[in-house]
């Protein structure tokens, strides 16, 4: 079982979240929870972090991210550049970009950063890596451009956790246990 | 004097992208059109697929209504196979449904419509002491002290001095329609805060009963995949339920002791308030938590009423309920779909065909359903007149306690039809989040008392024969009736098609031109000033608008502005 699955409610010890938000009706809107399923799957943890596919929620996030210090959010985020662009942006930065809609998901994460600002508790290190998006349609598959930049958001996303003392190991894919349905 | 047109586009604090055309004269709305600006198209993503995965895509409609799309679903797919499902699966799927609802409720009275009518920077004038008598003249809540309130607004202080009002930043502050004295606004902020904080609770019951939040994992068609055990770790156990019921009586505290007091004070200080908002007064419900297996016996009545009439109520009896299923169409006259046609929903084709905006033509993504070839108001009011219509006993009490309360304060009786409004919509919602609690209370026992008489099984098996299946399913949600409706040929879905809350109110005229709810219920509406139509906000938030789903799926290009500032 996959630290995501044991996640009712619980934070995760080493205080470190990683989150996938998406729609996944939308073809690369949902690239966000294409890359966590992947790390989901793929690899492994030490210490165990958190990890969870948060689709489209908006308020249902403040929970987590004020049960988390450290947290890695992967996300559709359209700048006009070429499609599987990513880009990483840090904290403050974060707000600031959001002001003028940044990520897809703009209203749940704006909104939740907002609150955690009025109860004075935002996360000590928060990692945005956003993806440009090719295709915004009803699909269940990600563009060929996106799903090619999947290795470079897994590449990013161990950058930054190795930065804060995680070892990520892929995981031999006959232990994954999972078949990944839609 | 003349016409003006104003246009809110989008409306703020809603899910999904919702835009309002208004025509205002002598300070009133003379007439009003509901736009949704998305298309949903997720009926054409599931043909051809396996009915028992229906409900793992439809809970991704949306991001706030992942559960009821995930219930509903289930729910068509039984029906249309005929099959009934464990009484364990049905009462656990009552406690998430019932958690999930007073969560939302919650959340769209304190974070999503509150500010409509308390005005933050008049709190920070408050004076602490004067919020506290007022507060515990309302409630017993241990949180209602003058220390809590200044650490508040000391808070609030501080956050506005930061120079980021933040999530407050698109407020109406001052402006001439907000009334409340400066200690109710503050008491009200204090409590939006407190909302974080117990919203959560029933997130989490969501979430231990569900396995995860915000999709749950344990739903299947025939039952849920929830393997109850009293002695074993992994299962649903004693120890779990023990922490369920541990975050229930938290939650209880705020439901009974803070929201109905403050809906209440704030109905009562807004009387002036409670003739606007009417609108469609045709109301459609779902009976919902069911008791039995089969989805005859339910913890709440649902229905249909008729020109605002309790004494013309029809009841709706069980799943699958022909009266229901003989009564709902969608009409695409003023929609952007290609053709022009009313049809029932198992019948129904979604092929987009935008056109510009065009008040006499089509000007929305949202379909118009119709029942019985009327536009109908769906919601907590809904449910509520029909309960009280049925003579549910827990329903007609809290009812009676908030009309009571709010007649406290306007010092006069306040009668039921008060209820045909904006406030009224609140305060329903408010008595239905009574009843919900009272449901998690009813389930919780209940299935604690079927597991001790060692009833353990909470799936059955679905079989799919050859040939075609046709069913639906109805889930009184948060935001009103909620159906799925499914046509399955040799085991693969041939039609589905979910017919959502917002829908029913957002929904543009029908296909006799008949004004949608939010298009009738903002006429007459007062706003005083065209360039900050606060009003306008009150009675479309009144809805609890989600439009997410309603429309899904995605911004005309036309309208979406993204950009990136350099970072």
């Amino acid at each position: 079982m996959s630290a995501a699955s044991d996640w009712a409610g619980s934070p995760s010890p080493s205080g470190i979240l990683l989150l996938g938000l998406g729609n996944l009706l939308l073809s690369d809107e949902g690239l966000g929870v294409h890359c966590l399923r992947r790390l989901e799957t793929g690899y492994r943890f030490e210490p165990p972090i958190a990890l969870i596919d948060g689709g489209t929620a908006g308020v249902e996030l403040l929970q987590l991210f004020r049960d988390h210090q450290r947290i890695v959010v992967i996300d559709a985020l359209d700048g006009g550049q070429p499609p599987g662009t990513v880009s990483v942006i840090r904290d403050e930065a974060i707000r600031r970009a959001l002001e003028v809609k940044l990520t897809l998901h703009h209203l749940g994460l704006a909104e939740v950063l907002a609150l955690l600002d009025l109860l004075d508790e935002r996360p000590a290190e928060l990692v945005l890596i956003g993806v440009a998006p090719q295709r915004l349609e009803l699909d269940l598959e990600l563009s060929p451009g996106v799903a090619a930049a999947i290795p470079a958001v897994i590449t990013t996303v161990e950058a930054v956790l190795t930065g804060w003392g995680v070892q990520v190991r892929t995981r031999p894919p006959d232990s994954a246990g999972y078949a990944e349905c839609y | 004097m003349s016409t003006k047109r104003i246009c809110v586009d989008p409306v703020t604090r809603i899910e999904g992208h919702l835009r309002i055309d208004c025509d205002i004269r002598d300070g009133k709305v003379v007439d009003a059109w509901s736009s949704g600006q998305m298309w949903r198209g997720i009926e054409t993503i599931l043909i051809g697929r396996d009915p028992r995965d229906a409900w793992l895509y439809t809970q991704r409609i949306c991001g706030v209504c992942t559960t009821v799309h995930a219930i509903c679903s289930v729910r068509a797919v039984e029906n249309a196979l005929g099959l009934e499902i464990p009484l364990n699966a049905q009462l656990i799927r009552n406690l998430i449904m019932a958690a999930h609802g007073i969560h939302d409720h919650i959340v769209h009275f304190y974070q999503l419509s509150a500010l409509d009518w308390v005005d933050v920077v008049s709190a920070l004038e408050a004076d602490p002491q004067a919020t506290a008598t007022l507060a515990q003249g309302l409630s017993n809540w241990p949180n209602n002290s003058a220390a809590h309130f200044a650490e508040v607004q000391e808070r609030i202080k501080k956050f506005v001095a930061g120079g980021q009002l933040g999530i407050f930043a698109h407020g109406y502050w001052g402006h001439p329609a907000m009334k409340l004295p400066p200690a109710a606004n503050l008491m009200a902020v204090a409590h939006y805060l407190e909302a974080l904080e117990y919203q959560r609770r029933a997130n989490r019951i969501v979430a231990i009963l569900g396995g995860k939040t915000p999709h749950i994992q344990n739903l299947a068609v025939g039952g849920v995949a929830n393997a109850i055990n009293p002695d074993e770790q992994s299962a649903l156990n004693m120890e779990r339920l023990a922490y369920v019921r541990t975050l229930m009586d938290e939650l209880g505290g705020f439901v009974r002791e803070v929201y109905l007091p403050d809906v209440t004070a704030i109905a009562g200080l807004y009387a002036d308030w409670l003739p606007y908002g009417e609108g469609v007064t045709d109301y459609l419900s779902a009976p919902d938590f069911p008791r039995d297996a089969k989805g005859t016996d339910f913890g709440m009545p649902g229905g249909y009423i008729p020109n605002g009439d309790i004494n013309q109520f029809h009841p709706l009896t069980h799943f699958g309920d022909p009266y229901f299923e003989r009564n709902v169409k969608e009409s695409i006259k003023h929609s952007w779909y290609q053709g022009d046609w009313t049809r029932s929903p198992y019948a129904e084709d979604t092929v987009p065909h935008y056109t510009d905006f065009n008040e006499e033509g089509a000007y929305s993504w949202v379909k118009s359903p119709s029942f019985a070839d009327r536009p109908a108001q769906v919601g907590p009011l809904a449910n509520v007149l029909a309960m009280v219509a049925a003579g549910h006993e827990g329903t007609k009490r809290y009812l009676d306690q908030a009309l009571t309360r709010i007649a406290a304060i306007t010092g006069s009786a306040v009668p039921m039809t008060a209820l045909h409004s904006s406030l009224g919509r609140h305060a329903a919602r408010c008595v239905r989040t009574q009843v919900l609690y009272d449901m998690l209370l009813e389930n919780y026992d209940a299935l604690i008392a079927n597991i001790a008489s060692g009833d353990y099984t909470s799936f059955n098996p679905p079989v799919f024969p050859k040939g075609e299946q046709m069913g639906f399913g109805f889930h009184e949600a948060p935001r009103g009736i909620l159906s799925h409706w499914i046509v399955i040929g040799d085991g693969k879905i041939k039609n589905y098609q979910a017919v959502v809350p917002s829908t029913w109110n957002a929904g543009p005229r029908n296909q006799d031109d008949a004004r949608g709810p939010y298009e009738a219920a903002l006429i007459g509406n007062p706003v005083l000033d065209e360039e900050r139509p606060l009003e306008v906000l009150r009675t479309v938030h009144s809805f609890d608008p989600c439009l997410a789903c309603a429309i899904h799926l995605h911004d005309n290009q036309r309208q979406r502005v993204i950009r990136v500032s350099s970072v």
